[in-house]
């Protein structure tokens, strides 16, 4: 009996309602499905292209099985690809979500964005279901590991991507480039901003 | 041995104290005194300032100013998937405090906690919001709630002479639009009152 004693004490503590509302509700909290990465160095790579350049042709698997290149695109459409770190990372898991709430944005300007991580494709199709149906391709540079990224001079030391995005017009030209703070989510605005200064440069 | 007697005591004594603890907690907490007497920008869309009962139609005003007995304040995100999932339900809670005839006096007001306006415009365009949305691109409004995620709410009581209090409560996305009306109406104690 004595040795319930210890047990019972800690037992009722830990279910007095009052303290058990620090736990937050698992189902309310999508913060527990992603990893803590903490604060990153902000930038861990060297730029290999710049604006005015001819982007590199590549072609990544994507969610759907099919392979998708970059001259798909060629003469038809802008191109963004949207590079991010790590799937199951915190502002990686906001991003994308964003883009996808914002798919006129891309089509009024008659451009295709194109979602490319360092993740494998198991791991980016059970990250990107947590987002709801994407409306864009979603892209793997796992293997050979970080070639797309590597190629940009925008792969990390740790083997992850830059949160970086690029611009690409119809013609393959490179017209902005934004290897943004790894920390810090891009505003959607600068992407509008350029997307309207390359749709008018076009007409 | 007196130590454990002891752990066990204040066991039962937390226990028996915990619902009056937990209560208090709903409706006082002074972390939200910052919160409500931040100023917030005023609308720039007209219908937005006439829904809210602001007089002014520039400058800032605090949650205390809106013309209403109850505020729902959604806290939300155009990149949290989480809070466009629920922007039905939330659209839901606007129509049947309409419905209730509640509408002139339990209002919403969602504010965009680091979005941009064009970003905060996206979302309310993308789900037809028909009540206000602020951007809150520096996400000042999100250091004064007491929250972790969104989307978040929290109702606000208004009085006339009587400082706005927090009184209900609720992070995360709710299922049932319905039990959520339900439950502002009666925490905040407006089902009792007539108008």
């Amino acid at each position: 009996m004595r040795s319930l004693f210890p047990a019972a004490a800690l037992l009722m503590i830990f279910l007095t309602p009052g303290l058990a509302r620090c736990v937050q509700d698992p189902a309310s909290t999508p913060k527990d499905e992603i990893f803590p990465v903490g604060t990153l160095k902000p930038r861990d790579s060297r730029l290999k292209v710049k604006v005015g350049q001819k982007a590199p042709d590549f072609s990544l698997p994507s969610l759907n099985g099919q392979k998708v290149s970059l001259g798909d695109y060629l003469g038809k459409k802008i191109v963004v690809l949207s590079f991010v770190p790590a799937a199951w990372t915190p502002v990686c898991s906001a991003q994308w979500p964003g883009y996808n709430l914002a798919q006129d944005v891309f089509t009024d300007h008659n451009a295709v964005l194109l979602g490319i991580s360092e993740d494998n494709i198991p791991t980016l199709y059970a990250w990107t279901n947590t987002m709801g149906k994407l409306w864009f391709p979603v892209l793997s540079d796992f293997w050979p590991h970080g070639r797309v990224a590597s190629r940009l001079g925008i792969l990390r030391s740790d083997g992850t991507a830059e949160r970086a995005l690029f611009v690409i017009d119809r013609k393959g030209v490179i017209r902005y480039i934004d290897v943004h703070d790894i920390n810090e989510r891009p505003v959607l605005d600068d992407l509008v901003q350029e997307l309207d200064k390359v749709t008018a440069k076009e007409k | 041995m007196k130590i454990t007697r002891i752990l066990f005591w204040l066991g039962l004594a937390l226990a028996g104290f915990a619902p009056a603890r937990a209560a208090e907690a709903d409706v006082s907490a002074p972390s939200y005194d910052d919160a409500l007497r931040r100023p917030l920008p005023v609308p720039e869309n007209g219908d937005d300032r006439v829904y809210l009962g602001l007089a002014e139609s520039s400058g800032t005003f605090t949650f205390g100013q809106v013309k209403a007995d109850v505020l729902i304040v959604e806290i939300l995100s155009m990149y949290c998937p989480y809070c466009q999932d629920s922007a039905n339900s939330v659209n839901r809670v606007y129509s049947l405090l309409q419905k209730k005839g509640y509408g002139a006096r339990v209002k919403l007001l969602g504010i965009a906690i680091a979005d941009t306006p064009l970003e905060t415009k996206l979302y309310k365009t993308k789900f037809n919001v028909s009540f206000p949305v602020l951007s809150d691109p520096n996400a000042g409004v999100r250091a004064n709630f007491f929250y972790t995620e969104t989307p978040y709410f929290v109702a606000i009581k208004l009085g006339v002479g009587a400082p706005p209090t927090v009184c209900f409560v609720s992070p995360g996305a709710f299922d049932d639009p319905e039990l959520f009306v339900d439950t502002v109406l009666n925490k905040s104690g407006i089902a009792n009152i007539k108008e």
